[in-house]
Order: C-alpha cells, then sequence, then structure tokens
C-alpha cells in the first residue's frame, strides 16, 4: 500500500471511532480529497465534515474556539506554507489557553509540500519552524510504524498539536519495518534497527533515505541502528547518546529539512559535548537558488562519500 | 417589556459597573497595578445590556477593552481588583490579569489582547454549540472599529455564514484606534452592506440608552439564532477620559483621545457624571430617572463597594 493510502485508511478508522467531531479544511470532500489525503472519511455521528473557504487564519482560529468548546477536530491543509497566515493563532490563541487542561482535542495536519516541483513553496519544508515559535508538539509521519502510533495516540488526544506528512512520499509504498518498531519518548521518536557498527538518526521525513543508507551498508557487512525524531521540538538526547556508545561511536545525522533552525544541529552539539562520537557525519541541505523554482528536489545521500568517510 | 423593578436593578448595576471603574482608574493613578489596563468609560450601557441578554449557555468572547463585561459579570469589585493585582484571589487566580481576562464560569470563556483572534476563535464557539446540539445558545464577540480592519473580520463573517452559526459581533466603534481617528487611517467600512453583501444582520445602536440597547440585542439575538447567520451589530460609542494637554504648540491645550492606561480627568471626588450628554450613558440614565434618584443610588452603591475593597 502507498504511504497515502495507508494514512488515510487509519484515519478513515479512527475518525469512524469518534462522534460529535468535526473534519475541517478546504476541499477535504471534493475533488481529489487533497491527493487521496482526506478520501472517504466517515467521522460518527453529529460530527460535520466542512469544506471551508479559503481562510487559513480563521480556520485555526475555529480550531480553538472548538477546543474551547469541548469539541475535538482536525484541519487539514494542502500545504504547510499555507499554515503562515495560521501562525498568529498558534502562538497567541494557543500560548492564551495551553494553562488549562484541554477540554478536547485540536489537530493541524499539513501536507509538507517537499516534491520540490511548487518551487518557492517547496523550500518551506521544515515543520519544526512552525513548531520551535511556541513549543507546540509536532511530528512528522514517516512510515507505518509512527503512522500507526501518533494517528491512534496523537490525532484526538485532547490538546493542540500538529501532525505533518510527506507530499514527496505520497505515491511511494509505506515503509514497513519486520520488527516492531522501539517507540523512545512516548512515541516522539523511535529505533527502527538495533545494529552496532554505526548509528544513523533521520530528522523530518529523511527515515527513507536512512533506510536506503543503512541497507547499502548491511550490503558492506556494516550493521547499523536506525533511530528517526518524529517529533520537532528539541529534547533531552541522552537515548540518542546512548545508542550512539554502542555503535562504535560512529554517528550519521540525516535532515532533510531547510531551514537554518534546526534540532539535528542540537543532536550534533550535544554528541560532541558529551564525547560520544569519534567520527561524524552531518548531511543537510546547503542553501540554494535551486530551492526557489521548480525542481525534483531530493535529498540525494552519496552512499560511497559514507562508506570512505566513516569506514 | 421590563418592569421597573428590573428597570432599577439594570440602572444599579450600570451605575455600580462605573463607580467600579472609577476605583480602578483611582487605585491606577496611584501606581497599584502593573498590568496595562484599558478603562471603558462610556462603554456601559453596551456591556450591561450584554450581559442582561446573554442567555444561560451563551458564550461572550472578548478584547484588550474588555472591563466594562467582566467586572459587571465578576462576583465583586475586591475579586476584579485582585486579578489585576495578580493575586490568587482574582477573578481568574491572577492568571490573566486585563487584557486577556475572562471567566468561564460565567460564559466569558476567551479574550484575546490581540486584534481580531477572538472573531475567529468565536466562530468556532458557535460551531461547537452547534455539534454539542446547543440550538438555542449564541456566541457573543465584541470588537472595535480598529480591530475589524484585519482580515479575519471578513473571514469569519464568511465562515459563519457559510456554516449557519449564529454569531452576534458587537463593534464598540469609538473612531478611534489607539491615537489614530477613523478618517486618519482608513476609509469608511459601511458595515451594513458589508453585512448586506455576506447576507447577514445588521443592527446600529447609538445613543447609550441602556434599555433600548436590550431591546436591540434581543432582537438581534432571535433573528440570529431564527436566520441561523452572524450579526453584526454597530454599537456608537464615545471613550471617555480624554483630556487636553497644554504644549507650546497648543497653549489651551491640545486634545488627547483616552486609549488606555490611567484616565487624568477622571475622580472619585467629581462623582460618577463624567459627560452631560448622551455619549455617557450615566447621563442617559439620569434623564430618564432624574438625578437625585441616580445620586441616592451612586452613594448607596459607594458605601456597599468601600466595605466590599476597604477604601
Ligand atoms: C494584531 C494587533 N495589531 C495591533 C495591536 C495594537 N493595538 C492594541 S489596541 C489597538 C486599537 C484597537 O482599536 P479598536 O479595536 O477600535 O478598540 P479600542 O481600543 O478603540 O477600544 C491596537 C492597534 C494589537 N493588539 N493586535
Amino acid at each position: 500500500m502507498n504511504y497515502i493510502s495507508y494514512i488515510n485508511s487509519v484515519i478513515s478508522d479512527e475518525v469512524s471511532k469518534r462522534e460529535k467531531i468535526v473534519l475541517f479544511g478546504q476541499n477535504i470532500s471534493a475533488g481529489s480529497c487533497i491527493s487521496g489525503f482526506t478520501r472517504g472519511l466517515k467521522p460518527g455521528e453529529r460530527s460535520m465534515i466542512i469544506n471551508t473557504p479559503n481562510v487559513e487564519n480563521t480556520q485555526t482560529g475555529v480550531g480553538f474556539g472548538l477546543m474551547l468548546g469541548g469539541v475535538s477536530s482536525v484541519f487539514f491543509v494542502k500545504q504547510l506554507d499555507f499554515m503562515l497566515l495560521g501562525m498568529d493563532h498558534i502562538v497567541n490563541t494557543y500560548n492564551l489557553i495551553r494553562k488549562d487542561v484541554p477540554k478536547a482535542s485540536f489537530t493541524i495536519m499539513p501536507v509538507v509540500v517537499d516534491s520540490g516541483y511548487e518551487g518557492p513553496q517547496s523550500s518551506c519544508n521544515h515543520l519544526s519552524d512552525f513548531c520551535s515559535i511556541s513549543h507546540v508538539d509536532g511530528f512528522t509521519i514517516t512510515n507505518k510504524h509512527d503512522a500507526d502510533y501518533l494517528l491512534k495516540n496523537e490525532m484526538f488526544r485532547p490538546g493542540f498539536r500538529i501532525i505533518s506528512i510527506s507530499q514527496r512520499l505520497f505515491k511511494t509504498n509505506i515503509i514497513e519495518f519486520d520488527k516492531e518498531a522501539e517507540a523512545m519518548e512516548g512515541g516522539r521518536m523511535y529505533k527502527y534497527l538495533s545494529g552496532n557498527d554505526a548509528l544513523v538518526v533521520c530528522f523530518n521525513f529523511s527515515l527513507p533515505q536512512g533506510l536506503d543508507l543503512c541497507n547499502s551498508l548491511q550490503k558492506k557487512k556494516i550493521d547499523c541502528s536506525l533511530i528517526s525524531i518524529n517529533t520537532l521540538l528539541p529534547f533531552a538526547w541522552d537515548k540518542v547518546l546512548e545508542v550512539a556508545g554502542k555503535t562504535n561511536r560512529k554517528v550519521i545525522i540525516l535532515d532533510d529539512s531547510k531551514s537554518a533552525n534546526v534540532s539535528s544541529m542540537a543532536l550534533r552539539c550535544s554528541l560532541l559535548e558529551n564525547g560520544c562520537v569519534d567520527k561524524m557525519l552531518y548531511l543537510k541541505r546547503e542553501f540554494s537558488e535551486e530551492w526557489f523554482i521548480p525542481n525534483p528536489d531530493s535529498f540525494v545521500i552519496n552512499h560511497d562519500h559514507v562508506i570512505n568517510y566513516l569506514f | 417589556m421590563l418592569s421597573i423593578e428590573q428597570k432599577h436593578k439594570i440602572v444599579r448595576r450600570l451605575i455600580k459597573l462605573r463607580i467600579g471603574q472609577i476605583i480602578i482608574n483611582e487605585k491606577y493613578r496611584k501606581g497599584s497595578f502593573k498590568v496595562p489596563i484599558h478603562l471603558a468609560f462610556g462603554h456601559e450601557a453596551i456591556a450591561i445590556a450584554t450581559n442582561f441578554v446573554r442567555a444561560k449557555g451563551d458564550f461572550l468572547v472578548l478584547s484588550h477593552r474588555n472591563i466594562q463585561y467582566n467586572l459587571d459579570s465578576a462576583l465583586s469589585l475586591r475579586h476584579h481588583i485582585h486579578e489585576y493585582m495578580l493575586s490568587p484571589t482574582g477573578t481568574s487566580h491572577g492568571k490573566h490579569g486585563s487584557m486577556n481576562l475572562m471567566n468561564p464560569r460565567e460564559g466569558i470563556v476567551y479574550t484575546s489582547s490581540i486584534l481580531g483572534n477572538n472573531l475567529s476563535v468565536g466562530t468556532g464557539l458557535s460551531l461547537s454549540q452547534k455539534i454539542k446540539g446547543l440550538e438555542n445558545s449564541v456566541t457573543f464577540v465584541v470588537t472595535g472599529d480598529g480591530a475589524m480592519e484585519e482580515g479575519t473580520f471578513y473571514e469569519s463573517i464568511e465562515f459563519s455564514k457559510s456554516n449557519r452559526l449564529p454569531l452576534l459581533i458587537i463593534i464598540e466603534n469609538n473612531e478611534w484606534s489607539l491615537a489614530t481617528k477613523r478618517h486618519e487611517r482608513r476609509c469608511n467600512i459601511e458595515l451594513k452592506k458589508l453585512s448586506e453583501a455576506f447576507g447577514s444582520g445588521y443592527s446600529h445602536l447609538t445613543g447609550n440608552n441602556v434599555f433600548h440597547y436590550i431591546d436591540e440585542l434581543q432582537k438581534a439575538r432571535a433573528n440570529a439564532l431564527k436566520n441561523l447567520c452572524p450579526w453584526c451589530i454597530e454599537v456608537q460609542i464615545s471613550t471617555l477620559g480624554d483630556w487636553r494637554m497644554k504644549t507650546q504648540e497648543h497653549p489651551d491645550g491640545k486634545f488627547v483621545n483616552y486609549h488606555g492606561g490611567p484616565a487624568p480627568t477622571v475622580e472619585l471626588a467629581k462623582g460618577i457624571y463624567i459627560e452631560n450628554d448622551s455619549r455617557d450613558p450615566v447621563h442617559v440614565i439620569s434623564c430618564e430617572f432624574g438625578e437625585e434618584f441616580i445620586r441616592k443610588m451612586e452613594s448607596e452603591i459607594l458605601n456597599e463597594v468601600k466595605m466590599d475593597i476597604e477604601i
């Protein structure tokens, strides 16, 4: 099953179990339903699905109003950059009401337009930017395991958060691991592979690249541990440091985000400060004018370079 | 029709609100409060009318200038003052101070100091009432002629109309936004025409007669519920407390509009009348009930209030 169909099926399942909820967004039950993201959703009784007008600032405020009124909702957004218009509420409204025990949930689910062909809009591909400004919980969905965990545990948990998906992955087969992933930090990061030769840590939506790299290294008899950081708030890195200690003190960090403000840098510093690494490769996007014109925009890792440098 | 007893009670509330504000102003002038407060002398009629017309289950959503609604709804002036002193014994346990003061027990569930944010949150609250099947409940949102310049004013009317929400938007039109008068900053906006353009309702209130305002608000509330649409209620207001500042260029004094902070010309010793015309709601009730009646009530309330706050 491909990534977007799988996510759609889990969302369908979850919303059908709930009554008196509101699912809203632009064209969410019309046309392609955001390329299948919101197709065929049937929430329980007394719920509403609203194809809203194009009013992102107001839509965000409406979600917080619903939450204050005790009604849970999900706001689906076709492109992450559209959320810029709702930032005021994400900062100011949320800061005002977050002190109180939430009566309901409000989840924003934006698609990160990281396929590149949208040109300048694809340069806004880092959910963390939207979360760090106000310490908002934010999660990326990269594979079957985190999709299950996040959609089942977070989507309707009382309170506010943003859960984003990647457009680049829409049509690709959903990644599935043989073994159940080890969820750490309450599902905020996951360990998928446990090798002892090196540690690969993936940020934002770079899990597919990380997995590819691990598979390449495996062919050379190099067994890697693989971790994906799905929450975008900076947090204590102890668990990652612990794994790094067991992987020959070799670490590869992958981050496909285009922001200048990245938490992968905090992990890098933490690894160095704590003397946890002998060799480290930090691979992230280099700023380029290319970001502002339509292009394939893939985050390509040179596997040979990694092997030559680290082993 | 209101009985004479009901009318007396309303007059009492209005005078109590004026006295409460004057006492707060006295304390403010002496430096008792650190939080910025926007007093609302001249806004008493619409506030009392709104609080009177609100039914159980209705929500009220406010903005930075909210003392007129909050003080009338507070348990006592003492609780309100304690809130401004950020004391745990305040109306909101000292958590909100002034510009974001809310009182959920009294239906005041959200107050935003960010212009316009309360409109979309109010829209969401109204949607939550619909989802919960509270067919006889409405949400009141209070905004100003400055705040309605924000795009979300347009968006919230559009969203509420599109989703058949009985949202009552009270626009306190005092012509001022901080230090600029309407004509100094923008074109005129004909709210009646704008409301008509959306197929929503419109009422225009002038004269500061609290009983007339109650009548009009009751009609607007009933109509919004019957037609399931937003209703704009534009209220012509003079925010009292202006003064003249003598400068070299203006030896006779330059007019300074009251926006926030202590009002230097309003004093307890001068009594409760601030202006002798319809700009002052106290003057308006005085015309109906006679000055002697009002003065008597003033001194009774003042005695009660003094015992409450020990001044
Ligand atoms: C988004 C935003 N922009 C600007 C301000 C600064 N500001 C605070 S009050 C105010 C005037 C608002 O005028 P109006 O809505 O008419 O209310 P009034 O103060 O006259 O009662 C302004 C511009 C703000 N709080 N929020």
